[in-house]
């Protein structure tokens, strides 16, 4: 490094740039993202139909299916809540089914030595491989073969045990990364004190992994919310259906939409997942795919 | 719940001899589910990829390679498919494996406040979280020549602004970039994000002390450590954008037309052959191709990358 | 209070018939009627009673307490929920009619409707329910073709041929349009049909006196104004000003983009051997007539295919549009959904004022202008435990008061004859009532009875964009069409021309 001259002035201004450059990258892309977030949100208050960023008059009434009944063409929904129940069952489904399994099978695969297990973890990379587009019609098959069609809650249940199966490789891997970030000696000093494997699991190790267990129980939760087209396929009756197949039914074909009852809509949908995602943010800093940084 | 039964009848054994049974059985529910969810429909996918199938499972007719000798022979669109999915898969990598670590090492580093990193990284995250139907939405109202914002400030800053985003080459391919580029960056960002933020301070303080400039520790400091993560989450993302096609069929609304303004991937027309012309025989084929390259980029990756280091246990067992 | 009268007349009159034949075969000649006379009405007589008892034997397969339990899918836009709600109507007309017949039955019809609009999910839906053995005894809303071979669906004819007298009004191209492979597999519902309109407002601020803008119909529809002569207009419309484009068509492919092709000739779909046809003339007028509009006049924008639907209805009823490529249920869409700036949804009379319609321009001087037409159909699964039962609610699901019900609010065309004399359909319905007319001169059904149809048409709006971009020459275009469809169906297509 050369010798530097500066003055204290110029060392600032630097500073400004740097971080005008530094806000210039993070901020300008994301423009397009905030102006579309607004349009949903203006949308969604405007009196009628508005193309621009400004509402055409301030109104509450899109937001009328939170409290009044639902009306298309002949479909009626009492309440909206009960499709909000569905919507719940099915992500709190989705998280209990898989969050579990995958710390599990994580803790196998970061502490246990067995036979397979290499083979495993390639396994995990390898069915990431396979569009789940395709999955799909197979999938109908087997949801036929488990005689999960039309009954309702319990095919709910069923949509969220194959979403969690869909789910799980990839926390298991994530959990993975957790376990193999936490010392040998914690749980050998459990094992002495007469923890069995089982209990040093669940009583040591899992408290420590907890950033990790929410992180995927969120990325759970979110695939359950937004799941939409195994449940259409499968729920017989709209008692069942969860948001994400009741705003299909808003969108329709574009043409019919009330423009403001499905930005409210939308924006009752993203809400909870926002909402979860912000007040996580420091779990998902804790996110370790690939084993910790060993400084 | 049996496993905690039948774990807790193995309590009094003290030390963890357990015998070679208790990693299979902490791996029994897993594999339960794989089973149902990936092995038993991947078999059926591959199986229905040599047969005729035209409505549903059930009714399927072996014919052997024929799927496979009509991608290569007679199929006209694969070649334009294959290309699109190479441009594809390669710009939209660029944005969510490196673009991605450039954002993290900004908000992370270079952003004191974590509440205003927060908030950025949460504002990153709304393509993500958003489904893709009201993202595709909110994206033709942007782009929209007539009404859409896109085209003004475009015209304001003096850019060319074309009269249509959604069908005009190459904008159409950029526009398949950005709104892939936007839903994809998020995922690197939080796993670096997650590093950076893991990297003990001191490292930074003693190389401020010993005049190092913000540019240098990212260089040397931060790079390096991250060489993992950046292996990992372009060889899962590369994955991850081979098979996904979902935001460009929103967005697009319909396999035709997607084709007809270029942006029509692989998967995208492995979808649209099951689904729109119930030709599930041959998607299914379309299929197992991609499946056939996503397992060629893997074992690259594992060779190139070193991968197989990341399947070691952090620590040895005794 | 019209329709319920009218309800109960129908229902009145088929069971008085049935009465009157019960009565009459039982009682004995009267004296002092001619031979002649008295065989003829004991014939009909006898005719009717075995009518009665083909109706008991569709009972046959009563449940021991007598509920008929039966479940009916429907899709379609908004506005088309009388599909669902008309099979509810028609199941009470039906216990009215077999209860009157001395059956004591109840018949439950839980009738379902959606707003559909993925039709691949639909299927998939459906799909799922047969497999699982759970199918709707009713369905509509998939290819007709594809769940004729899959077996989805049944052949109605020995039905048909039954209860021929209550679908005799029921015209014969709609029944063609329900044919494949020689049987019947559907019940036409409703009628959809292409219908070109066009803005007056404009027409009479270019200068055109209201005798010539009203006038503007006829000479399309005789053949004296053709597509060129519109185009013209058009671009002297633009030129001034007055419109911001010609022409709008819809975004994606439908059969309103057929129409060029068939007025050249052309068809898509061989009856005799049930094969897919390319015309290879009659694609080329297609292709230049849109290449002309797009790409040497500029009166249609090209980048029609793929704008939103929206953008398209605000554009035309906005008055930004001067002729819109449309269908008859637009109509009725303007007066439901907000498009209107200032006036929201449109009253009909706004319509009336500003809005001429059409059919279908010819292509050349003197030729032929057309509509097409075709049915929307229910049919009968092959899971259904009452299938006669369930044809019969379909049957009755288009009875005058609920067809009528169903075009005004639909702006489809009723299915039955019958439906245009009623009289609350006279009285509304004047827009369906003169396209009908128009329907009955200019009207082509072209049903294309082929699984593999949705391959070529992705075919052909793949090459539409091209060639409204600008990027294939019509030449260029049917070449390329032609080679990829053989590509694609092989044996199964037929090329002419």
């Amino acid at each position: 490094m050369g010798e530097v001259k500066y003055s204290v002035r110029k060392a600032k201004i630097m500073a400004l740039l740097k971080m005008a450059f530094v806000y210039a990258v993070l901020l300008v892309p994301l423009v397009p993202v905030l102006m579309m977030v607004a349009w949903l949100f203006v949308q969604s208050i405007s009196a009628g139909p508005t193309m621009g960023l400004i509402p055409r008059g301030i109104t509450l009434k899109n937001f009328r299916f939170l409290w009044s009944e639902i009306r298309f063409g002949l479909s009626k929904y009492p309440t909206i809540w009960p499709i909000v129940m569905n919507s719940l069952i099915l992500a709190l489904g989705v998280t209990a089914f898989e969050v579990p399994v995958a710390a599990l099978t994580g803790y196998a695969l970061s502490r246990m030595e067995f036979r397979g297990r290499v083979a495993l973890m390639k396994l995990i990379i390898a069915l990431h491989a396979f569009p789940g587009v395709i999955l799909l019609i197979a999938l109908f098959y087997i949801l036929n073969r488990l005689g999960l069609y039309g009954k309702g809650l319990l095919t709910l249940i069923g949509v969220a045990l194959v979403k969690a199966g869909l789910g799980v490789p990839m926390d298991t891997w994530i959990l993975k990364g957790f376990f193999d970030g936490i010392p040998w000696e914690l749980e050998w000093a459990a094992m002495i004190d007469g923890c069995s494997r089982f209990q040093t699991w669940r009583k040591v190790l899992l408290p420590i992994i907890a950033p990790g267990i929410s992180a995927v129980a969120i990325f759970a939760f979110m695939s359950g919310w937004g799941e939409f087209l195994i449940a259409y396929t499968y729920i017989k009756r709209k008692e069942f259906y969860p948001l994400s197949v009741f705003l299909y039914s808003v969108i329709g074909e574009f043409v019919f939409v009330d423009w403001g009852l499905l930005a409210a809509v939308a924006l009752f949908y993203i809400l909870p997942i926002l909402l979860f995602y912000a007040l996580s943010q420091r779990t998902l800093l804790k996110l370790q795919l690939v084993g910790g940084i060993k400084g | 719940m049996e496993i905690r039964s039948f774990l807790r009848k193995l309590r009094p054994r003290r030390m963890p001899r357990l015998g070679r049974a208790l990693p299979y059985i902490y791996i029994a529910p897993f594999m339960a589910y794989i089973l149902i969810t990936w092995i038993a429909p991947v078999a059926i996918t591959i199986y229905m990829a040599f047969t005729e199938c035209r409505w549903t499972v059930t009714r399927m007719r072996f014919i052997g390679l024929e799927n496979f000798i009509r991608i290569f022979t007679r199929d006209i669109y694969a070649v334009d498919a294959i290309y699109v999915t190479a441009i594809y898969v390669s710009s939209v990598l660029v944005i969510n494996a490196f673009f991605s670590l450039i954002l993290a090492i900004f908000v992370t580093y270079f952003v004191g406040n974590e509440t205003i990193a927060s908030a950025i990284r949460l504002a990153w995250l709304i393509p993500r979280i958003t489904p893709a139907v009201i993202y595709a939405l909110m994206w033709r109202w942007f782009i929209d020549p007539r009404i859409g914002p896109l085209n003004a400030m475009l015209k304001a800053l003096g850019l060319p602004a074309p009269s249509d985003w959604l069908l005009t080459l190459p904008y159409s391919r950029l526009l398949m970039i950005a709104v892939n580029g936007y839903v994809g960056a998020s995922f690197g960002m939080i796993i670096y994000s997650a590093a950076v933020v893991s990297i003990p301070k001191d490292l930074f303080y003693a190389a401020k002390v010993d005049g190092a400039s913000d540019f240098q520790i990212c260089r040397h400091i931060i790079l390096p450590l991250l060489k993992w993560h950046i292996f990992f989450v372009t060889s899962w993302q590369a994955l991850s954008l081979l098979s996904s096609y979902e935001h460009i069929l929103a967005l697009w609304a319909g396999a035709g037309t997607a084709r007809a303004a270029g942006v029509e991937v692989w998967a995208l027309y492995a979808y649209s052959k099951a689904f729109y012309t119930s030709d599930y025989g041959y998607g299914a084929a379309l299929s197992v191709f991609l499946v056939a390259i996503g397992i060629i980029f893997i074992l690259f990756f594992f060779k190139v990358f070193g991968f197989e280091r990341m399947m070691q246990p952090s620590r040895v067992e005794v | 209070m019209a329709q319920k009268t009218t309800t109960y007349l129908v229902i009145g009159l088929v069971v008085g018939l049935i009465i009157g034949a019960i009565i009459g075969v039982a009682v004995a000649p009267p004296k002092g009627v001619p031979k002649e006379e008295y065989d003829k009405v004991k014939s009909q007589l006898e005719e009717l009673q075995a009518k009665y008892d083909a109706l008991k034997s569709v009972l046959g397969t009563l449940p021991e307490d007598g509920v008929i339990k039966l479940s009916a899918w429907s899709a379609g836009s908004p506005v088309d929920y009388y599909r669902a709600e008309n099979l509810k109507r028609a199941a009470k007309v039906l216990e009215a009619l077999l209860r009157a017949a001395g059956l004591n039955v109840k018949i439950e019809i839980d009738s379902y409707y959606e707003h559909v609009s993925d039709w691949g999910a639909w299927k998939s839906k459906f799909v799922a329910a047969y497999e699982a053995g759970e199918a709707p005894d009713i369905i509509s809303g998939i290819d007709m073709a594809e769940a004729a071979e899959a077996g989805w669906i049944i052949p109605l004819d020995e039905y048909i041929e039954k209860y021929s007298d209550v679908l005799k009004d029921i015209p014969d191209y709609l029944w063609d349009a329900c044919k494949y492979k020689g049987k019947i597999w559907g019940v036409p519902q409703d009628v959809a049909s292409q219908v070109f309109y066009y803005r007056k407002d404009v027409l009479r601020e270019m200068g055109w006196s209201e005798e010539e803008v009203e006038a503007l119909a006829d000479r399309i529809a005789a053949g004296e104004v053709t597509w060129d002569d519109l185009m013209k207009i058009a671009k002297e419309a633009m030129e001034r000003g007055l419109v911001e484009w010609g022409f709008y068509h819809r975004p994606n492919w439908g059969t309103s983009l057929e129409i060029p092709y068939y007025e050249a000739g052309g068809e898509f779909y061989d009856l005799e051997t049930g094969k897919l046809v390319l015309d290879k003339k009659a694609l080329k007028a297609m292709f230049e007539l849109f290449y002309k509009m797009a790409q040497e006049e500029k009166v249609l924008p090209d980048t029609m295919i793929g704008t939103s639907w929206r953008q398209i209805h605000m554009g035309f009823v906005n008055g930004r549009v001067l002729f819109w490529l449309g269908g008859s249920w637009h109509w009725g869409e303007w007066q439901k959904v907000e498009y209107h700036e200032k006036l929201g949804k449109l009253p009909e009379s706004y319509e009336w004022e500003n809005i001429g319609f059409a059919p279908y321009p010819a292509l050349t001087k003197g030729g032929r202008p057309a509509m097409t037409t075709g049915p929307w159909k229910y049919y009968i699964t092959s899971q259904s435990k009452y299938p006669e039962i369930a044809f019969l609610l379909c049957v009755f699901a288009t009875l005058p008061p609920y067809d009528a019900d169903h075009a005004l609010t639909s702006s489809h065309l009723p299915v039955r004859y019958s439906t245009l004399h009623y009289k609350p359909f006279i009285e509304k319905g004047g827009f369906l009532y003169k396209v009908s007319q128009y329907v009955a001169k200019y009207g082509i059904t072209k049903p294309i009875m082929h699984p593999k149809w949705g391959i070529l048409k992705e075919i052909l709006l793949e090459h539409l964009v091209k060639v409204e971009k600008g990027q294939m020459t019509p030449d260029e275009a049917v070449d390329s069409v032609v080679r990829a469809a053989q590509a694609e169906l092989g044996e199964e297509l037929i090329v002419r021309g």
